[in-house]
């Protein structure tokens, strides 16, 4: 009798402890928890999807998103703490067996790739083997799927954060082969990171400019940034005696990017070589938004 | 009441001629005080509770520190003006409650501990300057503040054509009334941005360039003969000399710059210019501008050393302008420094946008006053020629944050469209004479000197370590700071460096150290970011970022190398960077 009372004493708590979540929906107590990582309140968001998994029944989408939504605030509460992450990374695992194909698995895998390769306290260490497992686990598994080029480019990292030229390379091959895939939603981002490799770590200009070059094409994965990707292309065709390539990048930072503080030096520069630069102009209200 | 206890009471209570003594002379004032004291004060928080709290009223509150001439005065006109025009709509029946905007303006030194109090007391205003307090940013951010990231995405209503000014051309008036709110502002709304939190969470109301001069001209004419404003630095130099030849002249202590101890990082806006030859050297990785690691790296190399003649030029230069700022300037508030300029004392102000209206006001009837920008080195001048560092990438300011337990935030987030519409944000900027941020606004003509300028050179040379090497960054703004009052010359301060530099304790090793485990504890905290935006594109997705943000963010990340990046960039610098002594090309001016 008494161990009855003490269970469902323990029960009452557990609902009283989670406040608002007390719904006999999931999908109610989804969204909350929802909600409240996206205010970075993961302590509380976290109770309402350990009561939305409870009360969904094990396997079906429901419960995936509430073992997934647990399982982010589990990786993201702070302060960070091993046991926590390794209980997320279980959370995490628990989707990808029974998540199937679903978009959850997919990015519970990635996540795990991100907790193998984080070091997330001073007394961890990264497993960058595991990480590119699970990364490699995403590309095999959902090939056409964008989350495959995110995955890339993270598979190539753990390889040039190495520095050691064999790594380096090894990554950039990733990367380059991802990015050249046709319509590949994170192609800037991955002839960016592959650019930057050749230069800053392996000092090949000429493979920088290519790249670069190709992350400017396909569009600047941060395009507040872009311009200065463009300076370091444009620095680099310069050195290589390839006048005619750093002349379009110059031009492109004058006419695309007379905000970002380098189109004087840009005009400077094309003076310097023998061409008339065109005049800054700031965009303050681009073209096509006057139509 | 038994015999014991009657004795007791008795013996406890105090005499009725004691009594009596009590309330007499000071204690009788001092307890009449006490009373209405507390009574006005139950008064004021029973009335302002009901001006607030009101339930036929909806009231606004705006928190704000800009306590500077014209500004408040221009918020109240604006305020007045929505104020009546919601009376308006109250009377047509468009509206269910009246509506009040009303202003909090807060000296700076107590404005983070009114946010931070209220915030957490869940009584802060409804609209919020973000500065100062540590609860605008961040996490605290995400939790007390609304993302208006969707809200950014439609047009600003107060746009609209019947809203307009009247002189805008056909173009900018077809396209305001249907251009997303975010695409309105000058600088893209960029000044609201949060990288973390992949979201707009602020709405800034103004450009605030500074580095300027405000000149009294009719002082400045008196000791040149001359109107024209100073165009280079050697000019300015000379219009020193001569407005304190005419001040010995006639009797008057003239301190020809009004500066403050905010003046005594002035030579860092000189870095850029005047390091220009070595920064090309220095750059390693060809990003524009010299890092850290890339700054102790040449340091450490040889390459490149405080001793330089470009440095020694730049020394000579800044010493040189604070030998014309009054004794004792480090110790000035800016206050202090207004006060010479408006006695007339000193013929220039070091001031920016914000202070244009308090100068322009206190000035009125008194002297002409002109803004001037900031000077360098012309052609065949000392140290010269030098270019200024460009302003093209300057983003708006004096943000606004909405915060999320308002019980009015519909008003308030309409009150921010509306200052923030074309018409409303010239007006404001214009009779504050600050900067309106708006396309298609204008400055007053007494603001134009703060147009951002276009030309000159990229500002991004940092040269300078960031807080991982605080220690060496101290030495050196120690050492400027001699520099600048004369107490210190430019061989000991360049020794002085070096040794910094080498030190075991702090110097470069150290802030190597460091700054990998900061950048390791960055990428860390970017990683709940991503994390949150991740979960929320598969279970929210009405709340998550664009997925144009969230690459950026990811790829961003990435580029750490998951904590790498800064021992990459010193491989690369020591792989780059010349033989010592290639990169002096600056030459100085000796």
């Amino acid at each position: 009798m008494h161990t009855r009372l003490i269970l469902a004493a323990a029960l009452a708590s557990v609902f009283c402890g989670c406040g608002e979540t007390t719904s006999k929906d999931p999908a109610t107590a989804i969204a909350a928890g929802a909600g409240l990582c996206a205010s970075y309140n993961f302590d509380r968001a976290a109770e309402h999807f350990a009561a939305a998994r409870m009360l969904a029944p094990a396997g079906s989408e429901a419960w995936l998103q509430a073992t997934f939504g647990l399982a982010v605030c589990r990786q993201q509460e702070v302060p960070i703490e091993l046991p926590r992450v390794a209980e997320a990374a279980a959370l995490f695992k628990e989707v990808v067996e029974k998540g199937g194909a679903s978009p959850l698995a997919a990015q519970a895998c990635l996540n795990l790739g991100r907790i193998a390769e984080l070091r997330d306290t001073s007394a961890d260490t990264p497993d960058l083997e595991e990480a590119r497992r699970w990364y490699k686990q995403v590309v095999d598994t959902w090939p056409d799927a964008a989350i495959a080029g995110e995955a890339s480019l993270r598979m190539g990292v753990t390889w040039i954060q190495s520095l050691e030229r064999k790594d380096v390379e090894a990554g950039i091959a990733i990367l380059e082969a991802r990015a050249a895939r046709p319509n590949e939603p994170w192609a800037g981002a991955l002839w960016k990171q592959a650019g930057d490799a050749w230069w800053v770590n392996l000092g090949d200009r000429a493979n920088a400019v290519r790249c670069l070059g190709r992350c400017i094409e396909a569009g600047h994965p941060d395009p507040s940034r872009a311009a200065l990707t463009v300076w370091r292309a444009a620095k680099l065709a310069d050195e290589s005696g390839d006048r005619d390539a750093a002349l379009g990048f110059y031009r492109r930072i004058i006419e695309r990017h007379p905000n970002s503080g380098m189109a004087w030096d840009a005009q400077q520069r094309m003076r310097e070589l023998g061409v008339e630069p065109p005049p800054i102009k700031l965009a303050v209200m681009p073209e096509e938004k006057k139509a | 009441m038994n015999a014991h206890s009657t004795k007791l009471a008795a013996a406890i209570a105090p005499p009725k001629s004691r009594m009596k003594g009590m309330m007499n002379g000071w204690n009788a004032v001092g307890l009449v005080l006490l009373t209405a004291t507390l009574g006005i004060s139950l008064w004021r928080v029973t009335s302002t509770e009901k001006q607030l709290y009101t339930d036929d009223v909806a009231v606004v509150r705006i928190s704000h520190w800009q306590l500077e001439l014209g500004y408040r005065q221009a918020l109240q006109r604006l305020m007045d003006d929505y104020n009546a025009m919601q009376d308006e709509r109250f009377k047509r029946g468009e509206i269910k409650k009246r509506v009040k905007v009303i202003q909090l303006p807060v000296s700076e030194k107590t404005y983070a501990q009114l946010i931070n109090t209220n915030l957490i007391a869940h009584t802060a205003p409804d609209i919020i300057e973000m500065g100062f307090s540590r609860m605008v940013s961040g996490g605290y951010k995400a939790e007390y503040f609304v993302n208006i990231s969707s809200l950014a995405e439609l047009p600003n209503p107060y746009n609209a054509e019947q809203y307009l000014s009247p002189e805008l051309d056909a173009d900018t008036k077809r396209a305001l009334p249907v251009m997303p709110w975010r695409d309105t502002f000058l600088d893209g709304m960029i000044g609201g941005f949060d990288r973390d939190l992949q979201g707009y969470y602020g709405v800034c109301t103004t450009f605030a360039p500074g580095g300027r001069l405000a000149v009294n001209v009719d002082m400045l004419k008196a000791a040149t003969g001359s109107e024209d404003l100073p165009q280079t630095l050697g000019q300015l130099l000379d219009a020193c000399a001569k407005l304190r030849a005419w001040g010995k002249a006639n009797g008057r202590e003239v301190w020809p710059i009004a500066a403050t101890r905010y003046n005594t990082n002035n030579w860092t806006s000189m870095i850029a210019p005047f390091l220009r030859e070595s920064q090309r050297a220095v750059d390693a990785d060809r990003d524009g501008s010299v890092n850290m690691h890339e700054f102790l790296t040449a340091s450490q190399k040889g390459v490149w050393s405080f001793s330089d003649p470009a440095m020694a030029d730049l020394v000579a230069a800044t010493r040189a302008l604070s030998a014309e700022f009054p004794n004792g300037f480090t110790a000035m508030d800016r206050d202090a420094a207004m006060f010479l300029f408006t006695q007339q004392q000193s013929a220039f102000f070091q001031c920016g946008a914000w202070d244009a209206g308090t100068v322009y006001r206190l000035a009125e009837g008194k002297f002409k006053v002109k803004i001037m920008g900031s000077v360098m080195p012309g052609k065949g001048e000392k140290w010269g020629p030098k270019h200024p560092v460009n302003e093209a990438a300057m983003t708006a300011a004096c943000s606004y944050g909405l915060y999320k337990l308002s019980p009015n935030l519909d008003v308030a987030i309409d009150f921010l469209r509306y200052w923030t519409s074309q018409a409303q944000n010239q007006r404001f900027n214009q009779e504050a004479d600050w900067v309106p941020c708006i396309v298609g606004t204008r400055l007053t003509e007494g603001m134009k000197a703060f147009t951002p300028r276009i030309e000159g050179i990229y500002g991004g040379s940092a040269w300078l370590p960031t807080w991982e090497g605080e220690a060496i960054r101290l030495t050196l703004e120690g050492q400027m700071l001699g520099v600048q009052t004369g107490e210190i010359t430019h061989e000991k301060m360049a020794a002085k460096m070096a040794e910094a530099i080498a030190d075991a304790d702090y110097g470069a090793p150290k802030v190597f150290q460091r700054s990998d485990e900061l950048s390791r504890d960055q990428l860390r905290a970017s990683e709940r970011s991503i994390g949150t935006q991740a979960l929320l594109r598969l279970l929210a997705p009405d709340k998550a970022g664009s997925e144009n943000n969230y690459r950026a963010v990811v790829s961003t990340q990435s580029q750490g190398l998951n904590g790498m990046v800064n021992e990459a960039m010193r491989r690369c610098a020591e792989r780059e960077l010349p033989k010592a002594g290639a990169a002096t090309t600056d030459g100085g001016s000796k």
